[in-house]
């Protein structure tokens, strides 16, 4: 009799630990969406169109370590030739300084119709909506994996090749375990450690995004001057937003074609992501070929193309030097192509 | 035994098939259950309120991105990176939703949310046209005004016309700039504006610019709306309502299947608690009727034992009150009853307990029920009992003692029930056993069995107690009536025929009959034949007539005794006066001379031997000799030789035991012819033997008496085996003859006494068995030995021993070397006595000790003094053989020795042959210490005892002396003598003992010794015994 009852008691024990697990998990999974959702109520910043970098981002440091490593290690190349680095250069705003990649006039020999791009820049690229010109890869970790299967950049053909070299390196191997809890490395840890690095790098603390926190005096007025006419132009209606430009598709030339005998479109409204102006002083040569080699020029065509009209050269200049106030910091220092 | 092992082994392995069917039933409805419950495991369940959450999540993004883009289109500020954060999300969202393989698993569910997924795709192409149209838009509005000034700047203001075309540019603007905010009406004012503006003239390029604007602005803004309109066409809150209205009823399809499945299980768990509720229901039955089962088992095991226990108890209980006790205690065990007592009925009508056990004794103790009562109602069960003798037996005892005096005792001891049991014997109820229960219903059939089984066993045991009882009675009355018969005087029962049919044991005593012997006699075997008829007539007489006689009577022994007797003889009649037994007892007259012999013969036997001593040999002899016939008795004294010697070897038990046999072969003699032989211990060693003969004449008697001694030694020189070992005994016998005559006792033992001296006295030189009669000159010698040992006694005293000295002559050289010493007797009156006649007495009487000593320090003074004219001269000296028991005999030599300085090796001792046999161990080493002194040894009279060579070399001798017994016929061819001589003197030069020859004394004597090579020779030939100065005289002589 007493042994039934033992038994009966030990269940009911076990019965309310089980209930008491249920609820916690339950109270646990709300307490996940609300965080979700709290990811809407992104705060805006005064009226302005454009928004400042955030000065932090919350990243795990260790992965941020380990992506920076693989990031600028050649060997995840097939020849040891190439890094992500060799066209995010870090020292060059984060892009190649070229017009078009190394690569691309061996592509352009193999693969004529293929059009090859201009580097974008790797700064910031995580407040883009979308990666690439075209916006093909929706998000950092699509685009990270891209090159490392170009035949034509990083050339490898299967992860484990990749794999084998990070497993028989004692510090990847080891650092790969202590990050993730496996014994083995796997892919996505891989564009895991290269992306979060990526989303670190941030220019916080541009002398516009200076302004728009509320220091008033931090610009010239012919800065500011520059500023109203990116507005009155109607350059704010693409290039707005945190990173000023860099959240939609739009069509190259509403007047006029920006290059009538370009290849380059591969959809049928011509439209190119509209990149970003952040750091803009620093990325030279621009537009998707790299044809155009300075701002002012650039900014000539834009306002010939989208606007239409020619613009006069003082606002010209005044515009100029707005762009030059979104050049931002890099882990405390000015961002340089130096 | 086997059967019911494999029965049982059967029941067993039964069990376990319907254990392990029911187990069977139970996992199988459990695996069920579990099987039923794991169906209503859903992921789209689990993951319900998770899709729910993403589905209101999409629906609420739709909202807001809607919302967002209204704002957007008529809205100037703009920016896209909430939108694009919201349409992130809802990608996101979406992407998971499809990615979930719950909903994956229900087809309609799947379809309608890959309609959702899809047209929010067409939503998100919608969003990006929307995107960029806008911003054209969006771009050419922020321009508009720009463009219009520079429009307005370039034209010429003074012409009418250009006012005109000032004012329909202004149009222009305003429709333009309204157009964004207003219905579609605007853009066709716009358009009027645009077509009037066309009918002017070419603009310039500012205006051409403001144009372009305003055409872009005309174009786009359809478009914008196109594009907003078919968002809203798109209907993506229905198709999301769909899907979750189909989510919803797939779901509640699932749950409705799951009530289902749970009805089911409930009905099973049910069905499995029915079923187990009914096993252990079972089971507790089980349980229940088993320990039922046990309970009873155990019941009527203790009811068992405890009659096992009372059968006992019966048994063994050897009174009443012990069995009383025991019952009560077995009836009080724990397993029966609280209380158990036994009371008795008393002969005053009261009933007491005699033993009581279990609670509530101290009350029991001083109970007590008066049963003289009739008043049954109120006295309550006991009497009722006793009243109706039969036993009552209630489980509703307080109710039936409830009007009793009795009820608070029944309370304070919270009785429930009652047993009462008389106990009846012979229809009398003499005990009652009362039992009390706190139990209730404790009398069931098998209770009540048990106490009237116990009731039975007490009866039978007490029937046979009572039997017991009287048959002890009758068994002490037959003991006291035997120790009465049994008494110190003698007693015969006969019957009516006066026929013996029992005596007792003072009767055989008295009689000498044994039981066997009389029995069926009549006692007129007693008759002594002293008393007339007349006297026995008169007895009888008075026996028929008073029935008792009593009076003096004389009666004989079987051996013939008469003994005295005061007799009684009773007659013992039955019940109706005849004569059935007659009783005759005797009370023995001569009782107090008998104990008078007892001490005589105490005092008149031996108590070592048992057999007559001096005093009663002394009375039978006085008695012999009071006799008045002639014929002649035989008095033999015989004496056990060196019984002293036995005595000291073997020890005084062994001496003992040696007399005992003596005794009893003594008193075992059967010798014909003879009679009254009768025979005593005398002395330590001495026996008697007294017969009577039929011989009337001395030479007839003589010659009878001797063989008797033959008869009587031979008998005693059988061995005897003492101490487990054979002895050869010899005796001296002296005899007397008497015939009745007017000697005394005394006179005849002096008499044999005297012969058995004689007897011991050549028994000492022969070592046999010596006999010697006694005659009358033998007994004046014994009277004169007495008085020459008197004499004797006194002659050392009065110096009337001399000292004669024999020279002794070597042969070759013929010089004096020694001299013997002898001793001479001259009485005070001048008599000289010769030594053969006194020195036999002097050993006898022990004077020879004494006398020895004087002879070696006369010697040794004598030697002295010769020593100045004849330094070497060696003296010798005799020693008798009773010198030899002496002691002190070495020490006093070596005194002597040391007084006078004289040196040992000139003092020589000649001891006799039957010296050195006699007492070997001791001779030799007394020889041996006179050795040592270095003092000589020389045998004397060699050749007339045992002349053994072989002892000769044991004893340190140093000289024989040849006896003159040989040497007096050494010169006759015809004797063997000189040969033997020849002999010993070769065999003495073997040996290197020296040899001296004695008695000689004739030339051709010497002459012959010489040629045979003797070495010393002493007789009368050179010399006679001489005085201390003739000897001297004779020695100057010599040397001359």
């Amino acid at each position: 009799m007493n042994n039934s009852v033992k038994i009966l008691a030990g269940f009911a024990i076990f019965a309310l630990a089980v209930v008491v697990y249920l609820d916690d998990k339950k109270s646990n999974s709300l307490s996940q969406e609300e965080a979700q959702l709290s990811l809407f109520s992104q705060p805006s910043f005064q009226q302005e169109p454009i928004s400042p970098i955030p000065r932090s981002l919350s990243l795990n440091s260790q992965k941020v370590h380990l992506g920076e490593m693989l990031f600028h290690d050649v060997n995840l190349s097939h020849d040891q030739t190439l890094s992500c680095a060799s066209c995010h250069d870090l020292q060059k705003g984060g892009t190649d300084g070229r017009a078009l990649p190394v690569t691309a006039e061996y592509q352009k020999a193999k693969l004529p119709n293929t059009p090859v791009f201009n580097s974008p820049t790797v700064f910031n690229s995580s407040f883009n909506f979308v990666q690439g010109w075209e916006g093909k890869s929706l998000n950092l970790e699509q685009q990270a994996a891209i090159p490392l299967f170009n035949v034509f950049e990083m050339g490898n053909t299967t992860w484990s090749t990749i794999l084998n070299y990070l497993t028989q390196s004692p510090n990847y191997h080891l650092m790969f375990k202590e990050l993730y809890k496996t014994t083995t490395i796997t892919p996505e840890q891989v564009i895991d450690a290269i992306s979060t690095f990526e989303r670190s790098l941030f220019t916080p603390d541009a002398r516009f995004d200076l302004y728009l926190k509320g220091d008033q005096t931090i610009l010239s007025a012919y800065e500011m001057d520059g500023y109203q006419l990116f507005k009155d132009r109607g350059c704010i209606s693409c290039h707005h937003g945190i990173n000023v430009g860099g959240n939609m598709f739009q069509k190259a030339g509403i007047f006029k074609p920006l290059f009538e005998n370009a290849n380059y479109m591969n959809n049928i409204e011509k439209l190119f992501k509209v990149p970003s102006l952040r750091n803009i002083a620093l990325t030279a040569p621009y537009f998707h070929d790299g044809s155009i080699d300075s701002l002012e020029e650039a900014i000539d065509l834009m306002a010939k193309h989208q606007l239409g009209i020619t613009l006069p050269q003082d606002e010209n200049n005044k515009i100029q030097a707005f762009l030059k106030t979104l050049t931002g910091q890099y882990k405390g220092q000015w961002l340089s192509n130096e | 035994m086997n059967d019911q092992t494999t029965q049982s082994n059967k029941h067993l392995s039964n069990s376990f098939l319907s254990h392990y069917k029911q187990w069977g039933v139970i996992a199988i409805s459990l695996f069920f259950i579990l099987f039923l419950f794991q169906k209503t495991f859903n992921p789209l369940l689990e993951q319900r309120s998770e899709i729910l959450s993403k589905i209101f999540y999409v629906s609420e993004l739709q909202y807001t991105i809607l919302k967002h883009i209204s704002i957007n289109k008529s809205n100037n500020t703009q920016s896209f990176d909430i939108l694009n954060y919201q349409v992130n999300a809802l990608k996101q969202a979406l992407e998971s939703l499809k990615r979930n393989s719950a909903i994956s698993e229900h087809p309609e569910l799947k379809r309608k949310l890959t309609e959702l997924i899809h047209s929010a795709h067409q939503q998100l192409l919608l969003i990006e046209q929307f995107k960029t149209n806008h911003s054209v838009l969006q771009n050419s509005l922020y321009f508009f005004p720009s463009a219009y000034e520079l429009c307005v700047q370039s034209i010429n203001t003074t012409s009418k016309n250009n006012t005109l075309l000032k004012e329909q540019l202004k149009n222009i603007l305003i429709a333009g700039l309204i157009m964004q905010n207003t219905s579609s009406g605007r853009s066709i004012q716009l358009k009027k504006a645009l077509q009037n503006l066309k009918q002017q003239n070419k603009p310039s390029l500012s205006c051409q610019t403001f144009i372009d604007h305003s055409k872009l602005l005309l174009q786009y803004t359809p478009k914008v709306s196109k594009i907003h309109d078919q968002l809203s066409e798109l209907k993506i809150d229905t198709k999301m309502h769909s899907f979750y209205t189909q989510f919803e009823k797939t779901t509640s399809q699932i749950v409705a299947k799951n009530q289902t499945y749970y009805l089911i299980i409930l009905i099973f768990t049910i069905f499995l608690l029915i079923y187990i509720g009914i096993t252990l229901t079972c089971l507790f039955r089980l349980n229940r009727d088993l320990k039922t089962t046990l309970t009873t088992l155990s019941e009527k095991q203790a009811l068992f034992k405890a009659l096992i226990q009372a059968g006992s108890a019966i048994t063994l209980s050897k009174d009443k009150k012990t069995l009383y006790q025991k019952i009560c205690n077995i009836a009080s065990q724990k397993s029966l009853f609280e209380t158990c007592w036994i009371g008795e009925v008393t002969p005053e009508h009261t009933l007491v307990p005699v033993a009581y056990a279990g609670k509530g004794k101290e009350v029991l103790k001083s109970l007590v029920i008066p049963l003289d009562s009739t008043d049954i109602k109120n006295s309550g069960i006991i009497l009722e009992s006793y009243l109706q003798k039969k036993p009552i037996i209630t489980n509703t005892f307080p109710k039936r003692m409830a009007h009793t005096v009795w009820m608070k005792l029944i309370q304070k001891f919270d009785i429930k029930g009652n047993a009462t049991l008389p106990i009846i014997i012979e229809g009398n109820v003499i005990a009652i056993l009362v039992v009390y229960t706190q139990k209730t219903n404790v009398f069931t059939k098998d209770n009540n069995e048990f106490l009237y089984q116990l009731i039975d066993d007490i009866s039978i045991a007490l029937e046979r107690f009572k039997a017991q009882d009287e048959q002890e009675k009758h068994q002490q009355d037959l003991a006291i009536s035997s120790i009465a018969f049994e008494s110190h005087e003698a007693m015969i029962i006969t019957d009516a025929t006066a026929k013996i049919i029992r005596c007792n044991r003072a009767f055989t005593q008295l009689t000498g009959y044994t039981q066997q012997e009389v029995l069926g006699q009549t006692p007129r075997i007693l008759k002594s034949e002293l008393h007339t008829k007349a006297f026995y007539e008169s007895l009888w007489k008075q026996v028929y007539s008073t029935g008792i006689w009593q009076g003096e009577i004389w009666n004989r022994k079987k051996d013939g005794t008469l003994y005295a007797c005061w007799q009684s003889i009773s007659a013992v009649l039955d019940t109706n006066g005849r004569v059935t037994h007659y009783l005759s007892h005797a009370l023995d007259l001569t009782k107090d001379k008998d104990a008078q012999c007892e001490i005589e013969r105490l005092n008149y036997h031996d108590k070592l031997t048992n057999i007559p001593n001096r005093s009663l040999l002394i009375d039978h002899l006085e008695e012999a000799l009071s006799k008045s016939h002639q014929y002649y008795g035989f008095l033999f004294l015989i004496n056990i030789n060196r019984f002293k010697l036995f005595n000291d070897s073997l020890g005084h038990s062994a001496g003992d035991e040696l007399l005992i046999k003596v005794a009893q072969r003594l008193q075992a003699l059967e010798i014909k012819s003879i009679y009254n032989l009768s025979i005593a211990r005398v002395g330590n060693d001495e026996f008697s033997v007294t017969c009577l003969s039929n011989a009337q004449a001395s030479s007839k008697a003589q010659p009878l008496a001797e063989t008797i001694a033959t008869i009587i030694q031979t008998k005693l020189n059988e061995p005897f085996i003492i101490q487990k070992e054979p002895s050869i005994i010899d005796t001296s016998m002296g005899i007397t003859l008497f015939t009745p005559c007017n000697k005394t006792a005394e006179s005849l033992l002096q008499e044999a006494n005297t012969a058995l001296y004689r007897a011991k006295k050549i028994a000492k030189q022969t070592a046999q068995s010596t006999i010697q009669f006694f005659d009358a000159t033998m007994h004046q010698k014994n009277k004169d030995r007495l008085k020459f040992e008197n004499q004797l006694r006194t002659a050392l005293a009065n110096q009337e021993f001399r000292l004669q000295y024999q020279p002794q002559i070597a042969l070759n050289t013929r010089d004096i070397i020694g001299i013997e010493a002898l001793i001479r007797w001259q009485k005070s009156d001048g008599t000289l006595v010769a030594p053969n006649d006194f020195i036999p007495t002097l050993e006898e009487s022990g004077l020879i000790i004494s006398v020895g000593m004087w002879i070696i320090e006369e010697a040794i003074s004598h030697a002295l003094i010769l020593h100045k004219i004849l330094p070497n001269i060696a003296i010798s000296i005799n020693l008798s053989a009773i010198q030899f028991s002496d002691k002190y005999l070495i020490n006093k030599v070596q005194d002597l020795l040391e007084q006078y300085q004289y040196p040992a090796e000139l003092l020589e001792f000649e001891v006799t042959e039957s010296l050195l046999m006699s007492n070997i161990e001791e001779t030799i080493q007394k020889l041996n210490a006179f050795a040592d002194l270095g003092i000589k040894i020389a045998i004397d009279d060699f050749g007339t005892g045992y002349s053994s060579l072989a002892y000769l070399k044991r004893f340190p001798v140093s000289k024989l002396k040849i006896d003159k017994a040989f040497i007096d016929d050494i010169t006759k061819s015809d004797s063997s003598d000189p040969a033997i001589v020849q002999a010993t003197i070769q065999m003495s030069k073997a040996l290197g003992i020296t040899t001296i020859a004695e008695g000689v004394e004739e030339k051709e004597q010497l002459d012959a010794l010489n040629a045979m090579g003797c070495d010393e020779i002493q007789g009368y030939y050179f010399s006679r015994p001489l005085s201390p100065n003739d000897l001297q005289d004779f020695i100057l002589k010599h040397q001359e």
